[in-house]
């Protein structure tokens, strides 16, 4: 399978989106209602006890009790309690998500909160990208030049991927999207290299893999591969890893909820055309 | 049954090895580079024999069995890696969905995360932690 032109369900650590083509591409980020950047203290949350607790929230808490937790400041992130076992707990924000595409709506979506944990191989050669685009974000820079700034991070200050970096995304409290079950599925995210999807059998048919296009070499070179979890991180059971993801979805597509209006927004080609 | 490991989306263009009296055989010449066998120690298994980080294989077929103890577990991914690279996925702690399984002789960590559907796509009954 070639690498896709499209996307089905991605987590831009993570935002729901659906297939379109490019010119509908645009339509799209014309439609968001996020189309630039909110007020910085829309992004920040003034109680700093409640991010920790949230941050800590995306793995369980044999994992998250001793990671190290960091909060987003004016400035940047901020490590507000140190931990000891490698793991690291962040909130990530909209501006983790692609860039372009239909997934860019929620890039300045000042709701979006994405608890994640990284162990160790992921905080050192994941995190240092959330570290970046933070760092752009709030020195005001437009899009195009954070892209420009990654791009030159990448090629100049980027640690190298280490083998078997992954991160937790279990917490029932994250808000990835604007539509439906905000929180949508509890899960395990795993990077690679850029590669073909189909080496993992993601987004086939009944595969429980996914291939997020969160990064996808636009521009950092990196896949993310995502398994759901079964469970939030508080032991209860997440129905949505039970569901047909794909079907869920195109269920909201079809009532308008999801993207924009089915009757007059961008059309998804698997939801038109797939057996979901 | 080799093919009942994957989903028919992936298993269905998979290399198919059966066991006969000198060894495994090609039965089906796949070609998308999956290969999928029933073991005798571990049952049935899809293998991912690309050279990638993180080799994975999966095992969501309904059929499979492995033993008295486990019978037909649920339907579950694996994923290895080289022992020495000590690799730290959280697995086996409480709540945790990765289990860890330390291969001996062969130098082998292997991480296991349950599946919640098998390969039909039919509801497992995955415990929840």
């Amino acid at each position: 399978m070639a690498r896709r032109t499209f996307k089905i369900i991605g987590l831009a650590s993570s935002v729901l989106a659906v297939a379109v083509g490019a010119s509908s591409q645009m339509r799209a980020q014309s439609q968001t209602p996020y189309p630039s950047m909110a007020a910085l203290n829309q992004y920040l949350m003034p109680d700093r006890n409640a991010e920790i607790a949230l941050a800590r929230s995306a793995a369980p808490d044999s994992i998250s009790h001793d990671a190290k937790v960091l909060v987003l400041g004016p400035h940047g992130y901020e490590t507000a309690v140190e931990g000891k076992n490698g793991f690291v707990c962040v909130v990530e924000r909209g501006w983790m998500g692609p860039f372009d595409g239909e997934l860019s709506g929620n890039f300045w979506n000042p709701k979006i909160r994405g608890p994640i944990c990284f162990n160790p191989p992921a905080a050192r050669s994941i995190l240092p990208m959330t570290y970046k685009r933070t760092e752009m974000v709030l020195g005001g820079q437009s899009k195009a030049q954070i892209i420009d700034g990654i791009k030159t991070f990448i090629k100049q200050e980027l640690p190298p991927l280490e083998p078997g970096a992954m991160s937790y995304m279990m917490s029932k409290e994250q808000y990835l999207t604007d539509d439906g079950r905000h929180n949508w599925m509890a899960h395990l995210m795993f990077y690679t290299p850029l590669m073909d999807g189909a080496v993992w059998g993601a987004d086939l048919p009944k595969s429980p893999v996914m291939l997020n296009p969160q990064f996808s070499g636009a521009p950092e070179p990196i896949d993310v591969f995502m398994v759901p979890a079964g469970w939030w991180s508080d032991g209860t059971a997440d129905p949505g890893s039970q569901n047909d993801r794909l079907g869920s979805f195109c269920a909201g597509y079809r009532a308008g909820r999801v993207g924009a209006s089915a009757s007059t927004g961008p059309k998804s080609t698997v939801c038109e055309h797939g057996s979901a | 049954m080799a093919r009942s490991a994957a989903p028919e989306a992936i298993s269905r263009d998979a290399d198919i090895l059966v066991l006969g009296r000198h060894g495994y055989e090609t039965a089906v010449k796949g070609k998308n580079g999956f290969v999928c066998v029933v073991e005798r120690d571990r049952t049935k298994t899809a293998f991912d024999k690309s050279e990638l980080p993180v080799p994975e294989h999966g095992s969501m077929s309904k059929q499979q069995n492995f033993g008295p103890k486990y019978g037909n577990a649920d339907p579950h991914l694996m994923f290895w890696f080289p022992q020495k690279d000590h690799m730290n996925w959280g697995a086996d702690f409480p709540g945790s969905p990765v289990d860890v399984h330390q291969y001996s002789p062969q130098p082998i960590t292997e991480f296991v995360i349950s599946a919640s559907k098998w390969s039909d796509g039919t509801a497992a009954h995955t415990n929840v932690h």
